[in-house]
């Protein structure tokens, strides 16, 4: 099933020239976060007072410039980045397959199985999200990052669940299901086999709508604090610092500014032309 | 003298009920039919007439949870007494059904030649490359065009009659005894219907593969079944040899049935009789015969006394009048 699935997105993907084009920008971003370290002479970390606050420029010993503590702003965003996006990759997976799995089984079971397993999706969705996270932080150690994985995805899922069962509830009605029950199919290759690649395009597609919304969730809390702690960086952290200094120093807010933006933006293009290339009814 | 081959399928006295909340509803009532290795049985029927439940139950595909009760073998083995694991081992391998919808009984995401090769994994029969072969194998034999480039095909881009051909594959990939297709043709064009029951008959042929053909309709039983059940509210009102019952029914229900059906000498001005009335609810059954109300033939007698199934070994009717004895 995988398989096949990965087969028709490398076959299909290309022909969508957005999707394309977001996938490449998306490719381009990882593989700078990634290669960061040996771009840059400077460690993110490295304090130097005599550079503080020195403009970007070409030339430059530093090419984005400083922050008041003169570190180093491209070492600090890619570090950033990369924390943003193992964040909101690492959450969106999570999140998916306990939504997936949550879903599928409630949909099919249906009955009180069904009922009980989404009232506990509705409590937990009227739950304040910050109020969760700051208990969450408070219980443990402020900015661990695990601690922020575990509360993003711990809201994460609930969509997704509530996506995936909705789709499985109208599956099990379908004539296929029945044949596949003539045909001898146990209940969990039903599930696997004849559920799950019918909810997969929609899933995969939303999956990577939910990528941009972790690390906005991320961003969001380290805004306010509740994110990672210095010296560890991400986007949000970032962005939080430099809209301090934003009338003296532009830079600080522009440069994870723009990779937050670029990356999401990235991601919802990406999202949208899977859903399109996902669906075999679509393809010509 | 030869003896006669123990029966594929055996359903004696079976019953099958649905608990509502007005009761229990009872859409199989007590019915007999044993279904011989190679014999094509036809099972005709308004809707409603519980033909579907008789065979779906013992498999345990009824849409919503049947008591069934009474006897139900599949080559000697007792259905009813398997759990669920047990019956989805005879299911798709001893038994292979086709179902009425061919346009939404595959899925949709996934290729003709992934669905066809499932089964055969599933039930052990072949692996891999193997599996692959049988596939096409398989496609080949239900005579669909094309067969290499319909594996890798997804089911939108196939014709419903193609589809059911598909379909009509998957269920014999694993050399079933017993084939059982609920009205089969039913959403098909009826140039596609011919060809589909050719296919039907060419595979009984081929592989001594016992059918039953439920349908609402004699025109396509007709040109299959060797034997030929009529079933009215849940029960067997008329049984025997197909060419018999067509050429001289006994019960005016298959009669009237009969004369539902245009034929070529018709003159094409002369209006189809229909049955009047409705059948009636099963919770509501009428006292004595439950064709009475509808029966042009009706005295005093089959509105108080229940008519039996009454065999002459050959044929048999649920009548106190029968007709053409």
């Amino acid at each position: 099933m995988a398989g096949s699935i990965l087969a028709s997105v490398g076959t299909e993907l290309p022909r969508h020239r957005a999707a394309l084009a977001a996938a490449v920008l998306l490719a381009v971003l990882c593989l700078i976060a990634l290669a960061a370290p040996a771009l840059t002479p400077h460690a993110p970390g490295t304090i130097d007072l005599a550079q503080a606050g020195s403009p970007p420029g070409l030339g430059a010993a530093h090419w984005w410039g400083t922050d008041r503590l003169g570190r180093d702003v491209f070492a600090r965003t890619m570090q950033g980045l990369r924390v943003s996006l193992l964040i909101g990759f690492v959450a969106a997976f999570v999140s998916v397959a306990i939504g997936v799995a949550w879903g599928a089984l409630a949909g099919y079971a249906g009955g009180r199985l069904d009922a009980s397993m989404m009232r506990i999706v509705d409590i937990l969705y009227a739950l304040p999200f910050v109020f969760f996270v700051i208990i969450l932080a408070t219980l443990f150690e402020r900015g661990d990052v695990l601690v922020l994985l575990a509360a993003i995805a711990s809201v994460g899922w609930l969509t997704t669940a509530r996506i995936v069962r909705g789709q499985t509830l109208a599956l099990r009605q379908r004539e296929f299901i029945e044949a596949a029950r003539a045909l001898g199919m146990p209940t969990a290759q039903i599930l696997w086999r004849h559920i799950l690649p019918n909810v997969a395009g929609p899933v995969i597609a939303y999956a990577t709508l939910t990528v941009p919304q972790m690390i906005l969730y991320e961003s969001f809390l380290s805004f306010l604090g509740l994110g990672v702690q210095e010296p560890l960086a991400s986007l949000g952290s970032l962005i939080s610092e430099g809209a301090r200094d934003m009338e003296t120093a532009s830079w600080l807010l522009l440069a994870p500014a723009g990779c937050l933006t670029a990356l999401t933006l990235s991601l919802n293009v990406l999202g949208d032309g899977l859903r399109d290339v996902l669906d075999p009814r679509t393809r010509s | 003298m030869s003896s006669i081959p123990a029966p594929v399928l055996e359903l004696r006295d079976l019953t099958v009920q649905f608990a509502s909340r007005e009761g229990p509803l009872v859409a199989v009532a007590g019915v007999t039919l044993p279904v011989r290795p190679g014999e094509c049985v036809g099972i005709v029927g308004e809707s409603g007439a519980g033909k579907s439940q008789l065979l779906l139950a013992p498999f345990r595909l009824t849409a919503s949870e049947a008591q069934v009760s009474g006897i139900a073998q599949l080559a000697g083995e007792d259905l009813l007494a398997l759990d669920e694991r047990a019956l989805d081992r005879v299911r798709g391998a001893q038994v292979g059904f086709v179902f009425q919808d061919p346009m939404s009984s595959l899925t949709p995401h996934r290729t003709i030649g992934d669905q066809i090769i499932e089964v055969l994994e599933h039930h052990g029969r072949a692996r891999g490359q193997a599996a692959r072969e049988r596939a096409l194998a398989l496609l080949h034999k239900v005579r669909i065009d094309e067969p290499v480039r319909r594996l890798g095909q997804y089911p939108h881009e196939l014709s419903g009659g193609q589809r059911q051909r598909v379909l009509i594959a998957i269920a014999v990939a694993c050399d079933p005894a017993l084939l059982i297709a609920d009205e089969p043709t039913t959403a098909l064009d009826v140039t596609v219907q011919a060809e589909v029951l050719t296919l039907l008959a060419a595979l009984r042929a081929e592989r001594s593969l016992a059918i039953v053909l439920v349908s609402h309709d004699f025109g396509v039983v007709s040109r299959l079944a060797d034997r030929i059940v009529v079933m009215y509210a849940g029960r067997v009102v008329e049984e025997g040899p197909a060419p018999a019952v067509i050429a001289a029914p006994r019960h005016p229900y298959t009669a009237a049935l009969l004369d539902c059906i245009a034929r070529m000498d018709d003159s094409p001005d002369a209006p189809l009789p229909p049955i009047p009335g409705q059948p009636p609810e099963p919770r509501a059954l009428p006292a004595g015969c439950a064709f009475h109300p509808r029966c042009s033939r009706a005295q005093a007698r089959c509105r108080s006394e229940s008519p039996v199934l009454a065999s002459d070994g050959q044929r048999a009717a649920a009548c106190h009048f029968p007709l053409s004895i």
